[in-house]
């Protein structure tokens, strides 16, 4: 198609339309001759199919009584083909499929099927078949093939193909005379328009105009190319001051990116310390999670032991309480020797202060002796005087002073015995003070010891509280402790997620550099 | 189909047999010789003959009312009659069989085939049906020319046959020209009735 491109305008609109001229026609020539072609063949087929059928029909009487004079008769019928000259031969077969009677066309080399071919018709590249059947009283008593030459057809097809040549021919040469003058008022102003661009490229004078012919398409044309001419001088001048301010912006653009790379270089050397810290980090995060399951190991020892011990204060808070009621049962027993005493002091009292009694009841006794002996001898002095009468007396009187003698001297023995008695009551009554006075100690004591036992085993039952409190906390710690162990755990994965992350941030950090100073040099070829 | 098949076969043999004697003129297998397959070619034409002729609209009375044969006197035919006709039809009409010797009983027939044993009766058998619409058919010399209208003849051993157009026309029955073309065409004898 280069031949077509590097064609002259003039030139290209002549061959535009002798081309649409030719396409046309030979379209519109070969429609007409394809549906002649049709036409006719239908035509021919309608035609052969009628005049099958008449023949058929002329013969049903002769296949019906199919006899030797019915063949002639039916040789006679088809001899009626002679008429269309295009008919090459024609043949009847009867109901058994059997050859009955035929007719060739003189000169024509047919020869029949022993059998006829199917009802219908065909198109061979020579000549077309009908094959029709030949009914009586709807009953198919036989079948007519007729075989025509194919000629009036190809000569009409010749006929039609060389008008539509002819036209084609007039017609070129019509359009060839016509276009010259019919194209001029459509070249001109392009080649006008043409002229003034090409002297504008030579001369770079963008002030140079086209002159504009008309309103069409190309007046149009003519109208943009004139606006475009206005378009780049104004465009010249804004150009020039766009390439002062990109000066400035590429600059500042420049300086920028200096700043980009140093930044870029801190952030790399920053990310790169990071990663250290992170790794850092990870190991001791990784210390300190063994140092927890070591705690977490010791804190479950503890917890077994404080059980341990707030079982021990429960037995002891158990003892105590036995050690309380002890006391307590002793202080009662101090209480009962108390009043044994005191009732014993009471009983020495009475028997001391009746031992007086007594003493008293010696003494009178004893001035009864007195008195009596004083009487004996006043008696024996009388009885003296009475003489012979008297002498009675005299020993009564000597009797009565022996028995006051007897009081006197067994009120004596009393008196001694009684004081012995009161001696003794006087000690006992000592001793009993004494006994009393240890008693009163031993009850003090006792109710000390009972007080002591009580503090005692208040201080054991709080320590025993104390003691499962702590067991209790020290369950609370190690589920606390548990609860450290994970999350010590949740730490270490973070903290080697953070060293992975660390780790990308560095690389991302050392392309970031790169990417710096690539920029950079890039950049630095846009230094003005 | 195949009953119809063989049945054409058979009427095909019959036919090509009578064709071979009397083309080649055979002495002992033409179709006098051999009663049997006469009898089979003439129940053939029967067939065809009725093919060929069209009665007044009168006589049917309805669309598809058979075709009525009747065969008067001695049966010459047997069963062939049957068996031709058999799965056979025109315009739609089958064909039946009806045996007689009495005129009277075959009144409603289309067509009466006068059989040879009533040769003596020849002439009141036609004068009895002259206002019907029946085709008279027969096998005896003067038969057509008795007011009869298709009558079978041998010439030179070739089963032929005449028609007699003119006692047709007043009966309002058509014949075929295709018929009439392969008949051997008479007319009434003067002194018939």
């Amino acid at each position: 198609m280069l031949w077509f491109r590097n064609m002259p305008v003039r030139r290209k609109l002549t061959v535009v339309i002798l081309m649409t001229c030719a396409i046309v026609l030979l379209l519109a020539g070969v429609a007409m001759i394809g549906t002649e072609l049709v036409t006719s063949r239908r035509t021919m087929v309608e035609d052969m199919t009628v005049l099958a059928d008449v023949l058929g029909r002329y013969s049903t009487a002769a296949l019906s009584f199919h006899r030797d004079e019915d063949v002639d008769e039916v040789k006679r019928i088809l001899a009626a083909v002679e008429a269309d000259p295009h008919i090459l031969g024609a043949c009847i077969y009867d109901k058994e499929n059997a050859r009955f009677g035929e007719h060739v066309r003189v000169g024509a080399a047919v020869t029949f099927a022993a059998q006829p071919p199917g009802d219908g018709h065909r198109f061979t590249d020579d000549y077309l078949e009908v094959t029709r059947p030949i009914e009586l009283n709807q009953k198919r008593i036989g079948t007519i093939y007729v075989r025509a030459d194919l000629e009036r057809i190809y000569s009409q097809l010749g006929v039609h193909a060389g008008i539509v040549g002819l036209l084609l021919l007039v017609a070129i040469a019509l359009t060839l005379v016509l276009s010259a003058r019919l194209q001029r008022p459509l070249t001109e102003p392009i080649l006008a328009l043409a002229a003034v661009a090409s002297r504008v490229a030579e001369s770079k004078d963008y002030s140079a105009r086209a002159a504009k012919g008309g309103k069409d398409e190309i007046g149009l044309l003519t109208d943009a190319f004139n606006q475009m001419l206005s378009e780049i001088e104004l465009a010249q001048g804004s150009l020039q001051k766009a390439n002062q301010s990109m000066q400035e912006q590429t600059r500042e653009v420049v300086d920028s990116i200096n700043i980009l790379v140093s930044a870029s270089e801190e952030i790399f050397a920053t990310s790169s310390q990071l990663a250290a810290a992170a790794a850092e980090t990870a190991t001791a995060v990784t210390q300190t999670t063994t140092t927890v399951e070591e705690v977490r190991q010791t804190v479950l020892v503890s917890s077994h032991r404080a059980k341990n011990v707030a079982e021990s204060a429960q037995r002891v808070v158990e003892t105590s309480l036995s050690g309380k009621k002890s006391a307590e049962d002793t202080i009662e027993g101090m209480q009962r020797i108390r009043q044994q005493v005191e009732s014993i002091a009471d009983s020495m009292v009475r028997l001391s202060e009746q031992s007086q009694t007594i003493g008293q009841i010696i003494a009178t006794v004893d001035d009864l002796a007195a008195q009596s002996n004083l009487l004996a001898v006043n008696a024996s002095i009388e009885a003296a005087k009475a003489g012979e009468h008297g002498k009675g007396f005299t020993v009564v009187a000597m009797e009565v002073r022996s028995l006051a003698e007897q009081s006197r001297q067994a009120t004596n023995q009393v008196r001694r015995i009684l004081n012995d008695i009161q001696k003794a009551t006087g000690t006992a009554v000592m001793a009993t003070e004494q006994g009393s006075k240890t008693v009163e100690i031993g009850v003090k004591q006792s109710g000390e010891a009972g007080q002591s036992i009580q503090a005692l085993a208040n201080t054991v039952v709080e320590a025993a509280e104390a003691a499962t409190q702590i067991a209790a906390s020290s369950q609370q710690q190690l589920v606390g402790v548990d609860q450290v162990a994970s999350a010590m755990k949740s730490i270490k994965q973070a903290s080697a997620q953070n060293v992975t992350s660390a780790k990308q941030l560095e690389t991302a950090a050392h392309r970031l550099k790169e990417l710096g100073q690539k920029l950079k040099q890039t950049v630095e070829r846009y230094k003005l | 189909m195949n009953r119809t098949t063989g049945i054409f076969q058979r009427l095909g043999i019959g036919l090509l047999v009578f064709f071979a004697a009397s083309t080649w003129g055979g002495r002992s297998a033409n179709a006098q010789g051999t009663p049997t397959k006469e009898y089979q070619v003439k129940a053939a034409f029967l067939l065809n003959f009725v093919q060929y002729i069209e009665w007044p609209a009168a006589s049917f009375a309805k669309a598809d009312t058979p075709i009525t044969v009747g065969v008067l006197g001695a049966d010459p035919f047997g069963p062939i009659l049957e068996k031709t006709f058999q799965d056979e039809a025109v315009q739609g009409r089958k064909l039946v069989v009806k045996r007689s010797r009495q005129i009277e009983d075959l009144k409603s027939c289309h067509v009466i085939f006068v059989s040879k044993s009533e040769s003596e009766h020849v002439g009141n058998i036609l004068t009895s049906l002259n206002d019907s619409s029946i085709v008279t058919i027969s096998e005896l010399d003067g038969f057509a020319g008795s007011g009869g209208i298709i009558n079978f003849y041998f010439d030179d051993k070739k089963l032929r046959f005449e028609i007699n157009p003119t006692a047709a026309q007043p009966k309002g029955l058509k014949i075929s020209s295709q018929l009439l073309k392969r008949a051997k065409i008479v007319a009434t004898d003067k002194g018939a009735k």
